[in-house]
């Protein structure tokens, strides 16, 4: 290697540590606090390392255990995944294999959804529940939530089911198959690590979401660990930081899980956005 | 014909097959395309979080708009709305992005040196991308500590203060471009890997230096990718929400850093004046909808043309 | 084992594409029938909706007599062979091939017999246990045959089965489709655009350009009395080669008169042209390849057009060579070896009784 050669590999040498360091630093200051009983805005190593702050998370916050908040994410997220990746399958699989009048509307439809921020649809759906009578309901949230995902996992679903040839289903019906049978046997089976893909995303998707719960939930019981987590701001600014970062850790740590899964298709689909 | 003969061999050849539509149909129709349009009505009300007119309210036509358009503070949000987008996501996130992108794509030399060189890109491009990741409260919550008094981001300053109140614009700048790089990143990565070898050896035969190759082949090439990922990563970087509602909280610390959308939600739940906020939620949209409609132009463009 | 029959079926894709016009056809039972066209005819829809995958707009389609139009594909009891093959990628090859008879309720040990059957018959036993993946485009090929034969259709229907093949396969698989379909006997609608395939293994042509049939014969027939200048530019290699003429009557003789030679017709040819389209008319003279003759030493005057080499191409036993007739380029097959360098001026003979001819506008045969 030349002079030039090895400065230069300096030169990227300090530049992808500063990254590192940049995008490291609030991290490992949250695993650092989750460890240490006296956490501390304070960029420190811990003097004891302990799980005490996560022991501790089963002590009630402003009246609710905060795993309660864990469960909730649970039970609203895995609902959300489920309806919305059976109402994304099943557009989908109309929107690929037939084609009627609007279609290629309809999936522009679905971009300029799924690019509107949720704040603007959060106000609103607020506005109508206080009018409805499903402020501070799971199914209002579950509903409203499902909605707001369904056109990110549609698009994915679309372009999915546009990857598996319609070939397969025809050659299953002149084989003997129902259009459904066909669909069933021979399209579901080939489209199920994609339909995995999809819940588990929409799963996640679902368990960051903010702004909806923030809007619509109000009841400290009923709510998911996004919005509960608020909780641990005590009152006159004091903040527990050991604990709210143990609690941090575990909420992340699903979501963490379910990219290091789905990260090779996620990275595909990104690049889909750019080559062809 | 029975029932099931029916079902099974018609149904989901003609109509019955749109049916199938219908679940998704019904989510957006209820929950997206509605409540954009109640939102309008509400704008055109006298509404309240509380107080009698939470219950009864009335019609005042367009006086909402008349009134936010004399609002100073709906100016200091469109001014910071913007300073923020094009900080945070343009110059921001995607020269980051592009920077790391193409550092990731170096050559990496034999041996130890190519070893450490390998586990440095890893390392780096693994925590751009969890930043993305974790959940935006979570995020919010890191960068709201780091910032505070006593924080690594006030040693580093030398300022005994807390920082998201001290610089609570240039504060959530940097932690949402902490937060969105990596998609930037990840666009990019995957436009250069679309750069077929031979290009960069043709290049190189014909003499072209590092600096050449990327201003006259690369950057070319990558063109499209970011108009794309400029695009994109400013439609969502004016619709972020959480994370600064966790650093500078609903009021952006008195005004200097409230984006829109902590506008709306103060106005909405801390004056309980909801209508106003939909009023303001409404002008925002239609900014948001303009540039969702330039994506779309340009997308259409490229599949057409390029 | 049955007959197929299309009654003046038409079918338009919204909008307003017309892919099949009118189409009416008879398939006889036992038939090996081809549809022969260029990308886009309105073959592949025709063989579609004999399928039951797509669904006339207009007009009936019968099997053995029976109008099975409105009837989804499963209830048409017809194989067919996909042009990617669309074997299952999920299911091993023993499995695709019972794929059929399993939806039919067919008792295991039955459905064992027979899909051993088929595979002995396709010579692709070794390969039951194996995923689609793992096969060659050959072995594949044979898979998707196999399950299109393992439950004795009425129908077999083949959708451009061989063109993603290599060149010397599908030479191969041309003969033994064609063996297969003799020795069961079952009426065959094979879709193609390449007119060497459907001469070789059709009992029957039917060749479509547009949506339209416009004809329908043997490969003989198709080829020595084709009917349209499509038809005629369509089927032979190298194609037929048309020559703008006049035909009119000089010093008391019928001739084709080009720009710079004169074709004597024979007197029976020349009053049939006569009553058909009248004197001094244009019309397209069609010669094929083989047909034209470069002479030496003309013996005699008539039907020797002066000509232009263009460009030689030597193919091993026979060799092309394209010549400039004024400003066409006419195509000569010829067994003999003959060295020209192009420009060089030649002469050539074409033979009066191997000639078409056709009416410029509506493109169809005279004789």
């Amino acid at each position: 290697m030349g002079k030039a050669g090895f400065i230069a590999l300096i030169i990227l040498w300090l530049f992808l540590a500063s990254v590192a360091v940049f995008f490291g630093i609030p991290l490992v200051w949250l695993i650092l606090s989750a460890l240490d009983p006296n956490a501390s805005p304070e960029f420190k190593i811990p003097s004891t390392i302990s799980m005490e702050n996560f022991i501790r998370l089963g002590e009630p916050v402003s009246g609710v255990p905060p795993y309660m908040w864990i469960v909730n994410s649970t039970i609203i997220s895995t609902l959300v995944a489920t309806i919305v990746t059976i109402a994304s399958i099943l557009a989908a699989y109309v929107l690929t294999r037939y084609s009627f009048k609007g279609q290629s509307a309809m999936l522009t439809a679905f971009i300029v959804f799924r690019l509107i921020p949720p704040l603007i649809l959060a106000l609103p759906i607020m506005i109508l529940y206080r009018m409805w009578g499903m402020m501070n309901t799971i199914h209002g949230l579950v509903l409203a939530m499902s909605a707001l995902i369904l056109p990110f996992t549609m698009m994915i679903a679309e372009s999915f089911l546009k990857s598996i040839p319609a070939t397969y289903e025809e050659a299953a019906m002149v084989d003997g198959c129902t259009r459904l049978g066909a669909f069933l046997k021979i399209t579901l089976p080939l489209a199920a690590p994609g339909i995995a893909t999809i819940w588990l995303l929409a799963f996640v998707t679902s368990w960051s979401q903010f702004v909806l719960p923030l809007m619509i939930i109000r009841t400290p019981s009923l709510m998911p660990a996004s919005v509960g987590l608020q909780f641990f701001f005590g009152e006159y600014g004091r903040v527990e930081y050991g604990k709210l970062s143990a609690f941090s850790i575990l909420y992340s740590l699903p979501v963490l899980i379910v990219f290091l899964i789905v990260q090779k298709y996620l990275k595909r689909g990104i690049a889909g956005l750019v080559t062809r | 014909m029975s029932l099931s003969e029916y079902l099974k061999d018609r149904f989901l050849e003609g109509t019955g097959a749109r049916l199938l539509l219908l679940p998704a149909l019904a989510l957006i129709a209820i929950f997206v395309v509605f409540p954009v349009v109640w939102n309008v009505y509400v704008s055109l009300t006298n509404y309240a979080l509380t107080g009698p007119r939470a219950r009864i309210y009335g019609f005042i036509g367009l006086e909402n708009y008349i009134r936010i358009f004399r609002d100073p503070s709906f100016y200091n949000t469109l001014r910071v709305s913007f300073l923020f987008t094009l900080f945070s996501a343009i110059i921001g996130q995607a020269f980051l992005g592009l920077g790391i992108a193409l550092a990731l794509r170096m050559r990496e030399p034999e041996g130890i040196l190519g070893k450490i060189t390998r586990a440095l890109k890893i390392t780096a491009s693994t925590l751009v991308f969890v930043a993305w990741i974790i959940p935006e409260v979570v995020a919010g919550y890191a960068w709201s500590a780091i910032t505070s008094k006593g924080g690594l981001v006030s040693m580093l300053l030398g300022v005994n203060e807390n920082i998201y109140v001290k610089y609570p614009f240039e504060t959530i700048v940097v932690a949402n471009v902490w937060r969105g790089t990596a998609f930037s990143m990840i666009l990019f990565m995957a436009a250069l890997e679309g750069i077929p070898q031979y290009i960069y050896e043709a290049a190189e035969i014909d003499g072209a230096g590092p600096w050449k190759r990327f201003r006259h082949i690369i950057l070319p090439l990558i063109s499209h990718a970011i108009l794309v990922d400029f695009i994109l990563i400013t439609i969502w970087t004016y619709g972020v929400f959480t994370m600064p509602f966790m650093i500078v909280g609903p009021s952006g610390q008195g005004g200097p850093a409230q984006i829109w959308t902590l506008y709306v939600y103060y106005n909405a739940i801390n004056v309980y004046e909801v209508a106003y906020a939909a009023t303001a939620a409404n002008i925002m949209f239609l900014i948001v909808l303009a540039m969702i409609i330039v994506y779309l132009r340009v997308m259409g463009f490229l599949r057409r043309w390029w | 084992m049955a007959s197929v029959r299309l009654d003046h079926v038409t079918k338009i894709f919204p909008p307003k594409t017309i892919a099949v016009n009118d189409v009416s056809l008879e398939i006889k039972n036992g038939e090996f029938f081809i549809l022969l066209g260029p990308s886009g005819c309105g073959k592949t829809t025709t063989l579609r909706m004999i399928a039951g995958l797509e669904k006339p707009t207009k007009g009936r389609v019968y099997i053995d007599d029976e109008d099975v139009t409105d009837l989804p594909p499963r209830k048409r009891d017809v194989a067919m062979v996909f042009q990617t093959y669309a074997l299952y990628p999920h299911m091993k090859v023993y499995d695709n091939i019972a794929f059929p008879l399993k939806l039919r309720n067919m008792p295991k040990d039955e459905i064992d017999r027979k899909v051993k059957e088929v595979a002995k018959l396709l010579r692709i036993e070794e390969l039951l246990d194996r995923y689609p993946k793992q096969l060659s485009g050959g072995q594949q090929q044979r898979v998707a045959l196999a399950r299109a034969l393992v439950r004795h259709p009425r129908v077999w229907l083949m959708d451009e089965p061989l063109s993603n093949l290599d060149a010397l396969l599908r030479v191969r698989m041309r003969a033994e489709i064609k063996r297969l379909q003799k020795e069961l006997k079952i009426t065959t609608i094979y879709v193609t655009h390449d007119q060497v395939e459907a001469m070789s293994m059709a009992d029957r042509i039917a060749v479509m350009n547009k949506g339209r049939v416009l004809q329908v014969g043997s490969p003989r027939e198709v080829y020595h009395k084709p009917k349209t200048l499509f038809v005629a530019g369509f089927i032979g290699t190298p194609p037929m080669n048309f020559i703008k003429t006049v035909f009119t009557i000089d010093k008391n003789e019928y001739v084709l008169s080009g720009q710079n030679f004169k074709i004597k017709l024979p007197r029976q040819l020349g009053e049939l042209i006569e009553t058909k389209k009248g004197l001094d008319k244009e019309v397209i003279l069609g010669i094929r390849p083989e047909h034209i003759e470069v002479v030496e030493q003309p013996i005699e005057k008539n039907n020797i057009v002066e000509a232009e080499v263009y460009v030689v191409e030597p193919l091993g036993t026979e060799t092309i060579i394209n010549i400039k007739i004024n400003d066409t380029i006419v195509k000569v097959k010829t067994v003999k070896e003959i060295l020209l360098e192009p420009g060089a001026k030649i002469k050539v003979k074409i033979d009066p009784n191997k000639i078409y001819i056709f009416d410029p506008t509506t493109e169809e045969a005279i004789i």
